[in-house]
């Protein structure tokens, strides 16, 4: 079963999947959203990314990671993430 | 609709008039001389005058990306930057990661020419079509951390490139992080910015695109890189340790080179090294610059000692050769007390904004020397004792970046020192070229591709990079490992064979064909470091080229155009008086460098063959023919130039 909203570090797929980010392992690369905006668009914009990683400020090298309501959980960001900080996950139904 | 690859504009700024203009890329630039340090030359070359004083308003800051910025090429971080320095009145490139390079051009520009002087302190913003020069009034006096944490509070999501005090001082050896962990600017970019009274530069993340030519095609060959990539057996200690983990082998031998004095190690040394990178990883969090697979830069959490920091890469030998108590003023007490030494002085430094490698290192090496051989004393510096104490290294630290008292004399880089302090102190400058110290002491390494290149190259980290791959690195690495880097950086076949035999090669003549190579790293704006460089052949380029721009290439194509802006680069460098008696070597080579238990001399990269004044003469001049350049002057010669096009250079 589908959660009822999307959390905002997970987005749910239309296949039941979705990609879940572990912040604590991202190392700010922006290798994701470069992935995702050539994936989606065709070009490199990191603006219109899907994905977000974002530098917190005042909490050095902590990182927040948010999906815009576009993203469709392809996972191309989970795939070409060279620090396991993605993940393309099946949603378990609910027993 | 930008030319592929690049965004498309270059942004011009004048401090004085505060007026901003943006001009558009000219096509036939950007294919005649390819990015970030191609056109980066051009515009030197065409918009400051080679005499021109490094500190005035007429000199100009030059920044620089290439098509692969702003693409997802592993390791497509780097910014160029291009000014006459005011350490040493060259125009070496210095580079630096971060996300600048991308961020720039996602607010549409490929480079930014910066010239005039404010009248008052401003931080240039960029944000797509919003430039604007901001009030620094409140960030003046305050250090590269604290007015990037600042900058990125207003400004964020947002890249920084900042100066810090030592810059806004004006001090020569000064240099600076973009993003606190790339690093920038070692022969005197912070000066130059402190002069024109700017405090930092902000590329906010835009909303442009950048396009590519042939999606597919570069799809293909990043997923192959890629593949490489995840496979290489080192990736994982890399992950662990930083540069730290892939410079650990040869720490202990890089230790003493800068040191005027060969000191003995003490038998702990190793010892030592291996409990200090057991805190080092404990204690360590990655950052990547952007693409980047590799995160070498560091953020270090000591906990224990309550230490914090970042470094752009904290290698082995600098974090021993700070810890030891055999080189120099080190910390003395157990392995943590003395690593925590080191990231506070890592820490002050990097704040101040000081070149600690290339300068600020030798340098007090140089004037404790002094001191100690009773040469100065308290009455030349200002009443302060000069020891091989942590105390002083910071003091001098500090005294330099408000060019207080004694850093005053010092701020300018050793060449300078010397001068000021007068006494025939000249014979104690050791391994320094182009006002800059060697990444270690040829005597002791050997004259491999790597020292050759600092001999000729105006600036150093390049220099470094410009050489021939891992067996640049360290000596005697046999001539077919040297044969897979000629392979990879596109040397001919007929040239090979003129240049390497079965147990030797021409260091001069590989030398250009290493520049050839490396200098497409700058002008693509790709990381010149080991770890990720690895991954790419001139093969590699050729075909990641065409798929970015469309422009179809060879290999040998990609050289020539290397080559062009080399040649340029090189006759901007002769006019400002950098030709063949600058390259020349240092006359302390000549002498033995004394240890208890040894005399070490200048010998080949094999450490076989002792060489003499007549030998690396000989080395320069074939450095230059394989060049075509003058060997007496070392300048392009006519032909050679309108070979590459550049007939109009020809004076």
């Amino acid at each position: 079963m589908t959660p009822k909203k999307p959390a905002s570090k997970s987005i749910l797929s239309k296949r039941n999947r979705r990609v879940v980010a572990d912040a604590s392992k991202c190392a700010g690369c922006m290798s994701c959203m470069l992935r995702c905006s050539f994936t989606k668009d065709g070009d490199f914009n990191l603006s219109a990314s899907r994905i977000q990683v974002r530098k917190l400020v005042g909490k050095e090298n902590e990182y927040q990671i948010t999906f815009s309501k576009d993203c469709d959980a392809c996972g191309v960001c989970a795939v070409y993430c060279p620090y396991d900080a993605l993940a393309r996950v099946k949603v378990e139904e609910k027993v | 609709m930008a030319l592929p690859g690049y965004a498309g504009n270059i942004l011009h700024v004048d401090l004085t008039s505060g007026k901003i203009r943006k001009q558009s890329l000219d096509v036939d630039l950007a294919h005649t001389y390819i990015g970030g340090a191609g056109i980066n030359n051009k515009l030197a070359y065409d918009l400051i005058s080679p005499d021109v004083e490094p500190l005035s308003p007429q000199n100009a800051i030059i920044i620089g990306t290439g098509p692969f910025n702003g693409t997802m090429i592993p390791g497509s971080s780097e910014v160029m930057v291009i000014h006459k320095a005011p350490l040493n009145g060259a125009f070496p490139h210095t580079n630096g990661g971060g996300y600048f390079s991308h961020f720039l051009k996602s607010s549409g520009y490929d480079h930014v020419v910066i010239s005039g002087r404010s009248s008052k302190p401003v931080y240039l913003k960029i944000h797509d079509d919003s430039v604007e020069l901001c009030p620094a009034a409140g960030l003046w006096g305050r250090d590269v951390f604290e007015t990037t944490d600042e900058l990125r509070k207003r400004h964020e999501p947002c890249s920084v490139v900042p100066i810090g005090q030592a810059g806004e001082n004006l001090v020569n050896i000064s240099v600076t992080q973009i993003d606190k962990g790339g690093t920038l600017g070692s022969t005197g970019l912070c000066a130059v910015m402190g002069s024109k009274n700017l405090k930092a530069i902000v590329a906010m993340m835009g909303t442009r695109s950048i396009t590519v030519a042939h999606p597919r095609r570069l799809r293909k060959a990043v997923d192959e890189l890629w593949g490489r990539i995840k496979e290489y057996h080192l990736r994982g200690d890399l992950l662990k340790g930083g540069a730290f983990a892939m410079t650990a082998s040869w720490a202990i031998p890089v230790l003493a080179k800068n040191s005027s004095i060969l000191v003995p190690f003490p038998p702990e040394i190793k010892e030592l090294q291996d409990e200090i990178y057991k805190l080092h990883q404990k204690s360590r969090k990655k950052v990547a610059c952007i693409t980047c697979p590799m995160c070498d830069k560091d953020r270090i959490d000591l906990l224990e000692k309550g230490v914090t920091t970042y470094d752009t890469a904290i290698f082995a030998a600098s974090a021993i050769m700070t810890a030891s108590t055999a080189y120099g003023h080190r910390a003395g007490g157990s392995p943590l007390d003395r690593y925590a030494d080191a990231l506070h002085f890592f820490d002050v430094t990097n704040r101040y904004g000081i070149d600690r490698v290339y300068s600020l290192q030798g340098l007090v090496d140089f004037v404790v020397t002094l001191y100690e051989d009773g040469i100065i004393t308290k009455e030349d510096t200002g009443g302060i004792v000069l020891d091989r104490s942590m105390d002083t290294l910071l003091k001098l630290a500090e005294m330099v970046a408000f060019r207080k008292d004694f850093g005053d004399v010092l701020a300018d880089g050793i060449v300078v020192a010397a001068c000021r302090i007068g006494k025939g102190v000249e014979k104690y400058v050791q391994n320094v070229i182009k006002g800059q110290f060697l990444f270690g002491d040829p005597r002791m390494t050997g004259l491999g591709p790597m020292q050759f290149e600092m001999m000729v190259y105006p600036g150093r980290p390049l220099g470094v990079a410009a050489a021939m791959g891992a067996p640049s690195y360290s000596p005697g690495w046999p001539v077919k490992e040297l044969l897979k880097q000629a392979n990879r950086c596109g040397m001919p076949e007929e040239d090979i064979k003129r240049i390497y035999s079965e147990d030797s090669f021409n260091v001069g003549r590989m030398a250009k064909h290493g520049e050839d190579f490396f200098n497409l790293f700058n002008m693509f704006g790709q990381c010149h470091r080991l770890y990720i460089s690895r991954f790419y052949s001139m093969d590699i380029f050729a075909d990641l080229y065409s798929a970015v721009t469309g422009v179809e290439v060879t290999p040998a194509d990609l050289k020539k155009t290397s080559e062009r802006v080399w040649n340029l680069w090189k006759v901007l460098n002769c006019k400002a008086g950098f030709d063949r008696k600058a390259d020349e070597p240092p006359d302390i080579w000549f002498q033995p460098l004394k240890a208890p238990d040894k005399e070490y001399t200048l010998k080949d990269y094999f450490l076989k063959k002792e060489l003499t004044r007549q030998d690396v003469n000989g080395m320069l001049d074939d450095y230059y023919d394989e060049h075509g350049w003058d060997t007496k002057t070392s300048r392009p010669t006519e032909k050679k130039l309108k070979e590459l096009g550049l007939g109009n250079l020809v004076s």
